[in-house]
């Protein structure tokens, strides 16, 4: 799925993903240094999460230093600058507001409406056209409701 | 098609909007039963036989809801926290009386409208067929003699089987650690483990081992009941062996804290029916639970002298901050 | 064997299999959910209905799972998680029916195979699950974990750092063993952990659906898969064919299902995992049907393992997976007990289970396994913003009636975040729900084992078994490091699945 973002982009990742999981263990090393050990001085709940956060710092490490070996060998490529998409960055906000506020809705004006709201905001900010996406929403919606409550026996 | 689609639209409509604010007599919409373990296990099990007959006692559906998680944290929180209009019900299991002391959990008998306690499943000692132990004595004479040689399993440590273990020890004068605790993931993997030779000794609960005892796959020494369950009629209790201990995995229909007295009238009466109903007995008994019907009074001095027990075995196991 | 001839049997099979499909393709329904749902059904039937349709339910359920994967890259279950890049490709490029196809007619037959040694063997295979203790489990985590990171293709790296963040994910909550809460920062709903189907849900579907919103709908036109020729060739003509290309293949991914089934909780998942992964570094120089090929390595030992996750259930009593601890409730309140005396006392019982595999297998599969199919190839003809409109309806949805906890739908926007962030690094997202799955596992069974042994590590390479399946572990980890070596130093040319992707573009 790295296309909206072109062919040089997996190269700049590998220097950033790999500080940003550095950063990751390094955090739950330490978090997990407030945890209690066991009675006869083994380690306990600390012990499991150290190893991931250990493997962490060491695939960070990796990732890093497989870019560095790449860049000095000149293999490295053009590091263009890659453009954000803001108003996609925004639509997405969007949706993800949306979503999280689901939970908030539905108690207060019940399942169809809210679910129908957050599938038409989807639908519309993917360039659907009106009509369409309302009666998805709507007509989607009501199948999920009778499928999930009426027939499969599930609560929403 | 298209007319039809329309017209199907707008009954669900219709119906998925409808408010259920009307003041009718309790009960009149469908109950949520809260279970906080998961599907398949001992408290979901009588909880989906209970509710399906208490739905047709009730005529309202009765949905039972698996919250699980959190080591039962999640959906013991779930029912404290739903409205005390009688439409949210649930399972409150032993572990109420333990997760307070452990500091897991702010949460304690006291949230609660205790109903009826339904079942209440008392642990067993059991060992594999091969092991040189016939009787409890013979095993707990080897344990004082090598402290600290055998193993034994059940649970995550500080589980209701783990005290089961520690309640067992203290009774008869031993220290915690003469039978150290390997944790596990619940009584399938510590059973599997006890054939696999890894620990020596599981006190999970007796409905549990039901099927390898019958396969002759292991023997149970003993069971911590007050008295002989009828289900098992030949494992002698730990009391015929001297020893002065019961304790098992308990579960009561409850509502959260401040259920109307009318509402809790209702239930009382409707589980009595449920409980003695053969539907509902037959293939629980079968399967090995233990059901009883305990409410009132009785309810309140069990659930008090559990949360005191509990509270020191934890203590024993220092699990307690 | 007459019972097995009784209409309400067949009429169980028949609505537990419509009733199981429904459940594996919508994402959030689980095969287990399906199974618990049906419980107080099946507490008044008798059990010669009840459990034909309790195994046509988890049967038709675990290959549906395979349908989000084809239509829209959400995996039903952990285990299609593990064959979903290749099986969407597959759905793009061939058409879903015969992605479908694939993955009906490999399930079928890896399901019969696991049934076949269920007949035949389960009371020997129940022996060797006896011998299974922490220690093997540990190792079986171990080499479900590796066969993860191989799978990652050419960055076996990002994949390694993927899965240690499932593995990171599945440690929040209460430590299973010893009962002491993690990473919950003061949220009571974090002490129960992280709900992988709700991860899962989050991870590819809402992350999908994210990022077409930032990309914008109208670029997302996606080619229409043509059909060549008859759906019915499709979906059972040229898959079989494939079947009869590649006998070893398919044997070996089944067997490895069913030697690997019985590990609660993970087995079918472990089990598609190694098959699926040994399939893609030993065919990674067949451009033309190497994700056929995964797919059927895949399909076939998940269906194999979910008929032996029964073995241990009815030879011994103890429960494989959450769906057969179901179905020992079950026969426990119809007073069977499972175990040894079962095959003498019950016996027309277990031919009617037996036989009832088969027929799962042999007719339910193909049969609900092709309308599922026909009916997956209109969804994706449908305008594709309307589709992800729905598919963001469902994520939501699913999420949330899991455990009915509104929580969840704040877990799966989360995890639909991180997924987009690991998506713009390159990092793979099936390896993050392996790590979910299997880190308890592993957890668990090394600190079971580290007590029981009172921390002697040594203990852990003394058992024949333990050291047996660390050997396999080894062999896969050099091999494969070989094989990803090999690749990446063949050519500069970008692995198959980018070439698919820009061919996509």
């Amino acid at each position: 799925m790295e296309r909206a973002t072109g062919r040089a982009e997996p190269r700049r990742t590998w220097p950033v993903g790999g500080a940003v999981m550095i950063l990751l263990g390094v955090a739950v090393w330490l978090y997990a240094g407030t945890f209690p050990g066991l009675d006869d001085g083994h380690p306990g709940p600390a012990l499991f999460p150290r190893w991931i956060a250990a493997g962490l710092v060491a695939g960070g490490g990796g990732l890093c230093g497989a870019w560095l070996r790449r860049r000095r060998s000149g293999a490295a490529v053009a590091a263009e600058g890659v453009g954000v998409l803001w108003a996609g960055l925004l639509r997405g906000a969007a949706g993800l507001v949306l979503v999280g506020l689901y939970p908030v809705l539905r108690p207060l004006l019940g399942f169809i409406p809210v679910l129908s709201l957050v599938m038409l905001a989807v639908g519309l900010m993917l360039g659907a056209r009106w009509p369409g996406a309302l009666l998805t929403a709507v007509a989607g919606s009501a199948v999920v409701y009778v499928l999930f409550t009426g027939l499969l026996g599930v609560p929403l | 098609m298209r007319l039809r689609l329309l017209c199907l639209l707008l009954v669900v409509l219709a119906s998925g909007c409808r408010s259920g604010t009307e003041r009718a007599p309790y009960p009149a919409r469908p109950i949520t039963f809260i279970v906080p373990w998961n599907a398949g296990g001992g408290t979901d099990t009588v909880s989906r036989a209970l509710a399906a007959v208490l739905q047709e006692r009730l005529g309202v559906p009765v949905n039972v809801v698996n919250r699980t998680g959190g080591g039962g944290v999640v959906g013991h929180l779930g029912l404290a926290q739903a409205s005390p209009d009688g439409y949210t019900l649930g399972a409150v299991t032993v572990e109420i009386t333990m997760m307070h002391w452990t500091g897991l959990t702010e949460l304690t008998v006291a949230d609660y409208t205790p109903v009826a306690l339904v079942t209440n499943n008392p642990a067993s000692v059991t060992v594999a067929a091969d092991a040189p132990w016939d009787t409890l004595g013979e095993l707990l004479a080897d344990v004082e003699a090598h402290p600290g040689d055998y193993l034994a399993s059940g649970t995550s440590k500080g589980g209701v089987w783990d005290l089961a273990r520690i309640g067992m020890l203290r009774a008869a004068g031993l220290p915690e650690s003469a039978l150290p605790w390997v944790p596990s993931q619940g009584a399938a993997p510590a059973l599997q483990e006890l054939l696999a030779g890894g620990v020596q000794v599981v006190t999970v609960a007796l409905a549990e081992t039901d099927a390898l005892r019958k396969a002759g796959q292991v023997k149970v020494l003993g069971v911590m009941a007050e008295e002989r369950l009828p289900g098992a009629p030949d494992v002698p209790t730990l009391k015929e062996q001297g020893l002065d201990w019961s304790i098992g995995g308990w579960m009561v229909v409850s509502g959260p804290a401040g259920l109307p007295e009318a509402v809790r009238q209702t239930l009382r009466e409707a589980l009595q029916d449920v409980t003695s109903d053969p539907a509902y007995r037959a293939p629980l008994e079968q399967a090995g639970f233990n059901l009883l019907f305990v409410t009132g009074e009785e309810l309140t001095a069990f659930l008090a002298r559990q949360d005191q027990v509990n509270g020191e075995l934890l203590a024993l196991a220092g699990m307690v901050p | 064997m007459t019972s097995l001839l009784s209409w309400e049997a067949v009429l169980a099979l028949l609505l537990g299999g419509l009733y199981g499909s429904l459940f594996g393709a919508i994402p959030g329904l689980t095969a287990t959910l399906a199974v618990a749902l049906f419980i107080p059904i099946a507490f008044f039937l008798d059990p010669l209905i009840a459990l034909p349709a309790i195994i046509a339910i988890s049967s038709v359920a675990i290959y549906a799972g395979d349908v989000g994967s084809a239509v829209a890259r959400i995996p039903g279950t952990p285990a299609s998680a593990a064959y979903v890049e290749e099986l969407h490709e597959l759905a793009g490029r061939k058409g879903p029916v015969y992605g479908l196809g694939i993955s009906a007619m490999g399930s079928a037959v890896g399901g019969i195979i696991g049934t076949v040694l269920l007949i035949f063997s389960a009371t020997g295979i129940a022996a060797v699950a006896t011998r299974f203790s922490s220690f093997e489990y540990f190792w079986v985590a171990v080499l479900g974990l590796t066969a993860g990171v191989l799978a990652s293709g050419r960055a076996p790296l990002k994949g390694f750092v993927s899965l240690l963040l499932g593995l990171l994910f599945a440690t929040v909550g209460i430590d299973p063993t010893l009962g002491y809460p993690r990473f919950h920062f003061g949220i009571p709903d974090l002490l129960s952990g992280l709900n992988y189907v709700v991860a899962m849900i989050g991870l590819f579907g809402f992350s999908e659906v994210l990022e077409y919103l930032y990309r914008g709908g109208w670029a997302a036109q996606r080619a229409l898969p043509e059909l060549h020729g008859a759906p019915v060739r499709h979906f059972y003509v040229l898959p079989l064919r494939l079947i009869r290309r590649f006998p070893g293949l398919v044997a070996r991914s089944s067997l490895l299902g069913v030697f690997v089934g019985f590990l609660p909780g993970a087995g079918a998942d472990v089990g598609a995992w190694v098959a699926s992964s040994v399939e893609k570094m030993t065919g990674q120089h067949d451009r033309e049907e190497g994700p056929d090929r995964t797919v059927l390595a895949g399909t076939s030992s998940n269906n194999a393992a979910v008929a032996s996750a029964w073995i241990p259930a009815l030879s011994l009593g103890l429960p494989g997976d959450t769906v057969t601890a179901i179905v020992l409730g079950v026969f426990l309140m119809k007073g069977i007990t499972p175990g040894p005396l079962l095959f003498e006392n019950d016996l027309p019982l277990v031919w009617t289970l037996f036989g009832t595999f088969i027929l799962a297998n042999v007719v339910l599969l193909p049969v609900f396994g092709y309308l599922t199919a026909r009916l997956a190839a209109r969804i994706v003809r449908v305008p594709f913003p309307l589709l992800l409109s729905v598919i963001a309806g469902l994520c939501v949805v699913g999420a949330y009636a899991i455990n009915n906890n509104a929580f969840d739908v704040w877990v799966m926007a989360g995890m639909g975040v991180i997924a987009f962030l690991l998506r713009r690094g390159g990092f793979p997202l099936a390896q993050v729900v392996l790590g979910m799955v299997l880190g308890p596992i592993l957890e668990q069974n090394f600190m079971v084992s580290a007590i029981k042994s009172r921390w002697d590590l040594m203990s852990f390479f003394e058992r024949p078994m333990a050291l047996g399946l660390m050997g396999l572990t080894l062999v896969l980890l050099v091999v494969g490091l070989r094989l990803t070596r090999r690749l990446r130093s063949g050519a500069g040319a970008p692995d198959r699945r980018e070439a698919a992707r820009e061919g996509e573009e």
